[in-house]
């Protein structure tokens, strides 16, 4: 369904630190922490390169089909029985993610604030903000972001100055006492985070500002995700030390020990509010692509009978996929970065290296909208 | 039973000026979502072992996982 509103640079710069930042900035610190140590930082900003391969993907591909999502482009260029697969995988990633984020997001509130209320209830509340703005349309959800994602940023970085006494920088050295493998290692996890640009592809054809403007909202809201990470990276190791790869959302931990004037303590709080708010934002960009695809792909001209039931389905897969949040987080270490990596960057080359071949075929002449 | 009628009830009279907006495709898609959900839910409430998408990735990818990724995290699960 074609949608008669254009994203600005600003919301696209902003759901784009949403999609990658909202579970990167506090999930990643300890998965890169046990990797590589007291370089962990360096691991969240050597893969920035995976998430910019889907922008430059899509960028090509709205040059020879300007103004397609990612699925109708797949339609034009392999034709109706080709583009099945693609659709397919784009639903199994997107399937598995919302269900994912959902849980990570509930497992916070979990911890942080109701730990007796239980899961299901913390899952379906958690869900209902994003059906609601999916529901209403991509531009609710592009306003949300615009709105809320510059104030878990803000609360993230005065909670961060105000704990600044807490650092210690000698945590931070030696710089990769255990050579690059382990770096390495964490930049293979972080990338599959990054590479998560590739949903974008159902998003940037609603640019109102032009494509060079839409690309470079994307990137300038990657980098910023990118050095957040990095520097809640640094920040989590040169606080919690050698901790830092053992604790679920260290971020947490790091501001709960923060005190302002020895007055303002559990600051903890304050983060979690403001953090949860982008939680939204993330869930409800990951849920909106997984109706489109799902609508796309059975050839809905409408996602939107789709999304109460699908919204259904994602809260019963976040609460029976994974039996504990430690079961989630070994998800994500072990299985996560390949089947993540693989379908981020293996759908849009795989429309893109079929996009090139049309092109160049002699017989099959231009690749045109359908 | 009782409970998944009272729902899909529910469900009409909530939808049903959608519903009569909505295209024929829209609609069977629309109870086809509801349907699958209330099946999950059934099979998940009489603990039926379905596989689940976590299960597959780990089929998939662990031997990948093995052979290539080396490091151990230095965490304790």
């Amino acid at each position: 369904m074609r949608e008669d509103w254009g994203l600005t640079p600003y919301q696209t710069a902003m759901l784009t630190l949403a999609l990658v930042g909202g579970t990167s900035v506090i999930v990643l610190p300890s998965i890169l922490a046990a990797y590589a140590g007291q370089t962990a930082w360096l691991s969240a900003l050597l893969p920035l390169p995976a998430g910019l391969l889907p922008l430059l993907i899509w960028r090509d591909l709205d040059r020879r089909l300007p103004g397609l999502t990612l699925l109708e482009q797949a339609r034009a260029v392999l034709g109706p029985a080709g583009s099945i697969p693609v659709g397919a995988g784009l639903i199994a990633l997107f399937a598995s993610v919302c269900p994912a984020i959902l849980r990570q997001f509930a497992d916070l509130i979990s911890a942080e604030a109701l730990p007796r209320t239980p899961e299901i209830v913390v899952l379906g509340l958690m869900m209902v903000v994003p059906l609601y703005g999916v529901r209403q349309g991509p531009e609710v959800v592009a306003r949300l972001a615009e709105i809320l994602v510059p104030l878990a940023v803000g609360a993230l970085v005065i909670l961060g100055s105000a704990g600044l006494k807490d650092v210690v920088f000698n945590h931070l050295r030696p710089f990769m006492a255990q050579g690059p493998g382990p770096v390495l290692q964490g930049s293979l996890e972080a990338a599959a985070w990054y590479a998560e640009t590739a949903l974008l592809t159902l998003l940037l054809p609603f640019h109102g500002y032009g494509r060079r403007l839409a690309i470079t909202g994307a990137v300038a809201g990657l980098l910023i995700a990118a050095g957040l990470t990095a520097v809640t990276t640094a920040w989590t190791v040169a606080v919690l030390g050698p901790l830092a790869g053992r604790v679920t959302f260290p971020i947490f931990q790091v501001t709960r020990v923060t005190s302002v004037a020895k007055f303002l303590t559990h600051l903890d709080s304050m983060l979690v509010v403001a953090w949860v708010a982008a939680g939204f934002v993330k869930t409800a960009v990951w849920f909106y692509a997984l109706c489109t695809a799902v609508a796309a792909t059975v050839g809905l001209r409408d996602y939107r009978p789709l999304t109460v039931p699908l919204a259904g389905l994602v809260v019963v897969g976040a609460m029976t996929w994974w039996a504990s949040s430690a079961q989630l987080t070994g998800w994500v270490f072990h299985d996560w970065v390949f089947w993540g990596l693989s379908l981020e960057l293996g759908i849009p080359a795989a429309v893109w290296i079929g996009a090139l071949v049309r092109a160049k075929a002699p017989r099959a002449g231009r690749v045109t909208a359908p | 039973m009782m409970g998944v009628g009272a729902a899909l009830a529910c469900l009409w009279l909530f939808e049903r000026g959608n519903l009569r907006r909505w295209g024929a495709a829209e609609r069977v898609a629309f109870w086809a979502g509801w349907l699958l959900l209330f099946a999950w839910g059934l099979a998940v409430q009489g603990h039926v072992p379905l596989p689940t998408l976590p299960q597959f990735t780990r089929w998939l990818f662990r031997p990948l996982w093995e052979r290539l990724l080396t490091v151990q995290p230095n965490i304790y699960w």
